[in-house]
């Protein structure tokens, strides 16, 4: 068989992918440029072609700088409160022997369990009368909170449930830790290190790429996060949630501006390729390794 | 491996080891906590899911057992269900909401012959009520004219069996109110018991509920196996448009493309793996409205098209381009030895052949993984249905959507769980499917993330 | 082997068959050329108030054999006006329309999506017989796009049983906001969980909160002359309007702790003897029926008059709209369906039927001269405090589809913290407006001109 037909057939395989990437990846993400320049009449598009003005809108409006410093509070508690703990429990269930398989089936659960279920039955968790988290507070004699009403602690409420969802990253921790040699340890443990040296020194340059990835992946998943807020808050109370994707949806579902919404994407979206340009290169050289 | 295994520890590491078990346990109790709650909220009723301090076995429901005495068993069957009709409605008005009572169980006796009994639990007899009473305030005169609507398709017990009198519980003060309402009734036969009992099944009423009469459209119910049925459809066709294109682009990528263009490829493939999905949403709900393309890009020569934004295409389609999947397949046809496909190519098999014959008996494990993953990735997803769901009639609703709009609309905490107990069942099943593809797709992910 | 893949591949193509014509099944309705088919959203619920709809309609069906009309209930959604305006973008739009909403007619007016009906209303000379006030949101450059379907006044909705058991007097509810604080601050009891008011915070918390505006003797937006908008409730009234939200929430205790509560949840608490006393919209009371509320404990009042002793109320309702895409004989056929639902007839008859079914509340008849006192026997002091209502002209304040949001964050501010300061809040809120919301809409009226 000649190069020039495997050529030729190759192409034959990987044209509906191509198309099929271009019609519903590429072409929106050029629309969405498009539009964004456009005064967009939804009734008939495309409407008039307005230049800039949706970007100066966009930037003299406060909400929009508001729901920018909301996504990065938001990143930034979810890094404090719950990023490092799937590591912690990965580390320490490797640790474990009685039991292993029953936590490990364990955090499988949020993976059975659909998000939209688990954000409700949270939400029904954080009522301020009846839910049981305020149960469990007030039995422990502190009075109880306004989970979902209170602005300062709204966007705790919002990271909680992710993190306890977390349960997946244990999993991918815990596989590539066990992918490391155990001869490494036994070595070290003859030279008398302790288990923090061992730590240190020996796991984690090891699993320094997983964790940079998964941190990597964090970004990208609370930049977009939605639904967690939009079941649990709805943008609530005093703008203490309003995120740019709720006023993405809000100025294109609700107010119909389509056009302006498409500004906010693609500020959005320039955000985002930064750090898609990170994971590239830090998947590329994990590729190498 | 951070700890000593095999020899005796020593005491810093016992300690050591003592606070990673506390830390493990304390967490997995928080993880599942919240699903202990819902499973035990799902089994309350809408008095009880109130209750504080909240209680983790629910209460026992109640049913009102009203036995009433008639002069001879020949009475006309329509007297016997009037009286019940009465029994039920008003049990209904005066009792669900505020009490545990959640069911009227009504028994004709002669003698001690039961001759006629029947039961109806409340959350029926209140969907039958809004459909067929028009009257706010019921009583036995406003119910009378529409026993025959309110009653159809109910079973009737007709047995003879021998009457005994029964023990209730003990709720005394609610015993005497609802004795009291049951007098007050002009019934034709005469009261002869009436009693409280528990009633077991009726555990299952938030279910019952939710299952039947938590999604109108109308006035017409959509049962909720409906959107669990959508939901499933569209996995399913995701599933096996998504894994065939992959697989044969993967295919191609691993093999019969030239090095520099399948890395370009594979570029172009992973990149919109970073693209926010809400980004995509408006020109996808244009390109839905005008499918495939309204006209050539940028040059306004117009196409014909069609209109798929409600049909079951717009859930599937955009699911279909995943980076992801191409690079796995990508990945693992990667680790088949190249001799044998090349001692293929010598026999003159052709590319189609060496894929369906060769390449694909091989893979099975990895197009179940990318199965297994393509369900979990498709089967909770939120916001595209949501969003689609403004154009889409009801009965093209995903489960998360009509989820959504049920908490939405019935702010009861009690259906809501059981609804969602309902939707996890499916994904438990499947997983029990797929278990041995589970552990596989986690090495894959540690490879990949 | 072979013939088992080919099996596999037809059964594929058989579901992909279904599917198909599962997305087909709409669009092979025959046109009839006797009569006119029109589509509408007006399918009635299985409550009361729908029966009486549904009788109407019935009636029409009857007496206009060439009209068919085919009803569909609207889709759901948190926000009806998102269903319909989706549903004209994706191109399945009805072609008459009954809930457009007075706030947000101008939306549509706007995006083009209603039909002006100045020459129907002037060939049966119905101009002059529609009540001034009601038809002014509907009316955009001289031209009328809208026939009311349903108006209402707000009013305070309250518990009974709830008032007797706090040893107040069930039958005088409160009349001015010091009595509504106090009677607030009475009826909440934290250790049962109950509270005297469900305070509307959500996302359309100026719904409710406008009436407080007025009532304290402002405006919150005012339409100039020249067609611009200027912002009033940076305005002293209004502030006080928010001082109060404030008052009631920490200085009286009495609403709920969740000031982001949906209306639907506030509702449930009414249903469930949580909440003593809410802002009910009075076409919204069949749901309070349909969710298990006891119409006797029911208690209907006037909103609280203000400081300056105003009882000023908003008027709230919604028209019927045409859709102006369809055909000029399908839009004869909507008016004709229209002119029929909306007659002073049909009204009247309503109100008969209603009265009939035992939902006894006041309505505010959009045609002059009507007097819902002498065909029903509703309390002639309601039908007078309509009709000073109705006169005094309390439509929702201009341009509330786009500044809503914005206030809600302002009053959220003062339910939340106790330390905030309402006029900071609101100015903030004012600067907002201005910037992002009045000076763009000023600009596009100086370009449309």
């Amino acid at each position: 068989m000649s190069g020039n037909s495997n050529l030729k057939m190759g192409l034959l395989f990987i044209l509906p992918a191509v198309i099929v990437f271009l019609l519903f990846k590429y072409w929106p993400i050029l629309f969405t440029f498009k539009m964004s320049f456009y005064d967009w009449n939804i009734m008939q598009p495309p409407g008039k072609f307005i230049g800039l003005t949706n970007y100066r809108h966009m930037f003299e409006s406060t909400l929009f700088w508001t729901a920018w410093a909301n996504n990065i509070a938001i990143f930034v508690l979810g890094l404090l409160v719950g990023f490092w703990v799937p590591l912690v429990q990965a580390v320490f269930l490797n640790e474990i022997r009685r039991g292993h398989t029953f936590f490990k089936t364990v955090y499988l659960i949020p993976l059975a369990v659909p998000l939209l279920v688990i954000l409700l039955v949270w939400k029904w968790m954080y009522h301020p009368d009846f839910g049981l988290l305020n149960h469990f507070i007030t039995m422990l004699g502190f009075s109880p909170i306004n989970w979902l009403g209170n602005p300062k602690i709204a966007k705790l409420s919002i990271v909680l449930p992710t993190f306890l969802g977390g349960g997946i990253g244990v999993l991918i921790y815990l596989s590539a830790i066990q992918n490391i040699s155990s001869e490494m340890f036994e070595a070290a443990t003859l030279d008398g290190a302790g288990p923090w040296y061992k730590f240190r020194y020996i796991m984690f340059p090891h699993i320094r790429f997983v964790v940079a990835i998964q941190l990597i992946l964090a970004v990208i998943v609370s930049f977009q996060m939605f639904t967690e807020i939009w079941v649990l808050t709805g943008g609530g109370p005093v703008d203490a949630t309003r995120v740019i994707t709720l006023l993405i949806y809000r100025s294109a579902f609700e107010n119909f501006r389509m056009g302006y919404a498409s500004a906010i994407a693609v500020s959005m979206f320039l955000f985002l390729l930064v750090i898609m340009i990170l994971h590239t290169i830090f998947t590329l050289k994990e590729q190498d390794m | 491996m951070l700890l000593q295994q095999n020899i005796k520890k020593t005491k810093p590491e016992r300690l050591l080891l003592t606070l990673f078990y506390v830390f493990t346990i304390c967490w997995v109790v928080m993880l599942l906590i919240p699903f202990m709650w819902m499973i035990s909220s799902a089994f309350k009723n809408q008095v009880s899911v109130f209750k504080m301090p909240p209680q983790w076995i629910p209460p026992t429901p109640l049913k009102i057992v009203l036995t009433l005495e008639y002069p001879s068993s020949k009475v006309a069957e329509d007297t016997l269900i009037k009286d019940a009709a009465a029994a039920i409605w008003i049990g209904q008005d005066q009792f669900q909401a505020r009490t545990n009572i959640q069911a009227v169980q009504f028994e004709a006796v002669n003698d001690d012959t039961v001759f006629f009994s029947t039961s109806m639990p409340f959350y029926e007899a209140r969907y039958r009520r809004k459909n067929w009473l028009n009257q706010t305030v019921l009583d036995a005169s406003s119910i009378k004219p529409h026993y025959h609507e309110l009653m159809k398709n109910i079973k009737l017990d007709l047995r003879l069996k021998k009457w005994r009198s029964k023990t209730g519980t003990t709720a005394d003060s609610l015993l005497i109110i609802v004795n009291n309402v049951m007098e007050n009734i002009p019934f034709y036969g005469n009261i002869r018991q009436v009693v409280l009992m528990k009633s077991l099944p009726s555990l299952l009423d938030s279910y019952k509920y939710g299952f039947k009469y938590a999604f109108s459209k109308g006035t017409e119910n959509i049962f909720f196996g409906r959107f669990l049925f959508n939901s499933f459809w569209v996995v399913f066709w995701v599933i096996i448009i998504q894994l065939s294109i992959s697989s044969l682009a993967g295919y191609a990528l691993a093999y019969l493309l030239p090095h520099w263009l399948s890395r370009l490829l594979l570029i172009f493939f992973m990149a919109t793996m970073m693209i926010p999905p809400l980004l995509l949403f408006m020109p996808l709900i244009l390109i839905m409205r005008t499918f495939p393309l309204a006209g050539i890009p940028f040059t306004g020569i117009a196409l014909p098209y069609i209109n798929i934004l409600d049909s079951y295409w717009a859930l599937i389609l955009p699911h279909t381009a995943w980076g992801l999947s191409i690079y796995l397949f990508m990945g693992f046809f990667k680790l088949i030895p190249r001799d044998l496909l090349e001692a293929a190519r010598i026999e003159g098999c052709s590319e189609w052949r060496i894929f369906f014959s060769i390449v694909m008996p091989i893979s099975k494990p990895v197009f179940g993984v990318m199965t297994l993953w393509t369900f979990y990735a498709v089967w909770p997803t939120f916001l595209w249905p949501y969003i689609l769901s403004f154009f889409q009639d009801m009965t093209k609703w995903t489960f998360p959507v009509a989820i959504f709009f049920a908490e939405v609309q019935t702010p009861y905490p009690n259906v809501i769980m059981a609804v969602s107990v309902l939707a996890t069942i499916p994904t438990i099943i499947f997983f029990f499917i797929f278990q041995r593809f589970i552990q596989r797709g986690f090495v894959f992910s540690g490879i990949k993330a | 082997m072979f013939t088992l893949k080919r099996s596999v591949f037809a059964i594929i193509f058989l579901f992909w068959f279904v599917l198909f014509n599962c997305t087909n099944q709409n669009d092979d309705q025959k046109p009839n050329e006797e009569v006119i088919n029109i589509y509408t959203w007006d399918e009635p619920r299985n409550d009361p108030e729908g029966k009486i709809t549904r009788v109407l309609q019935e009636e029409f069906d009857r007496t206009h054999p060439h009209i068919i009309v085919h009803r569909s209930s609207v889709p759901i959604h948190r926000d009806m006006r998102i269903s319909f305006i989706s549903a004209m973008v994706g191109g399945k739009g009805p072609d008459c329309y009954h809930l457009a909403y007075f706030s947000y007619i101008y939306l549509l007016i706007q995006l083009n999506m209603c039909l002006p009906l100045n020459e129907f209303l002037q060939a049966d000379n119905l101009i002059g017989q529609l009540e001034k006030t009601i038809m002014a949101p509907a009316t955009f450059r001289g031209k009328i796009y809208g026939m009311p379907d349903q108006v209402y006044v707000m009013m305070l909705v309250y518990r009974k049983d709830l008032f007797k058991q706090a040893g107040l007097d069930p039958e005088r509810p409160p009349r001015t906001w010091e009595e509504f604080g106090k009677y607030g601050q009475i009826l909440t009891n934290p250790e049962k969980y109950r509270y005297g008011f469900a305070l509307l915070g959500m996302d359309w918390a100026s719904w409710h909160w406008e009436n407080y505006v007025w009532q304290a003797g402002g405006e919150v937006t005012e339409l100039m002359p020249d067609g611009s908008c200027r912002i009033r409730f940076n305005e002293p009234p209004a502030v006080k309007a928010l001082q109060f939200y404030k008052d009631l929430r920490w200085k009286y205790r009495c609403v709920q702790k969740d000031p982001l509560q949906s209306y639907e949840s506030n509702k449930r608490d009414f249903v469930n003897g949580t909440v003593a006393m809410m802002l009910l919209h009075p076409g919204e009371i069949t749901f309070l029926f349909d969710m298990g509320l006891d119409p006797n404990v029911l208690g209907l009042a006037p909103l609280p008059a203000g400081p300056g002793g105003i009882r000023a109320a908003q008027i709230g309702g919604n028209y019927w709209i045409i859709n102006p895409t369809v055909s000029g004989e399908k839009q004869k056929a909507c008016w004709e369906y229209i002119r029929f639902m909306t007659a002073r007839e049909s009204v009247v008859k309503r109100w008969q039927l209603r009265e009939k079914a035992g939902l006894i509340y006041p309505d505010t008849p959009y045609w002059q001269g009507l007097d819902q006192a002498k065909i029903s026997r509703i309390n002639p002091l309601w039908t007078k405090y309509i009709k000073t209502s109705v006169e005094d002209g309390r439509m929702e304040f201009f341009l509330k589809d786009r500044i809503s949001s914005c206030l809600a964050g302002a009053i959220q501010a003062v339910l939340v913290d106790s330390l905030s300061n309402p006029e900071q809040e609101l100015d903030k809120c004012a600067n907002r407006v201005y910037r992002e919301v009045i000076l763009p809409y000023n600009e596009e009226l100086k370009v449309v001109r």
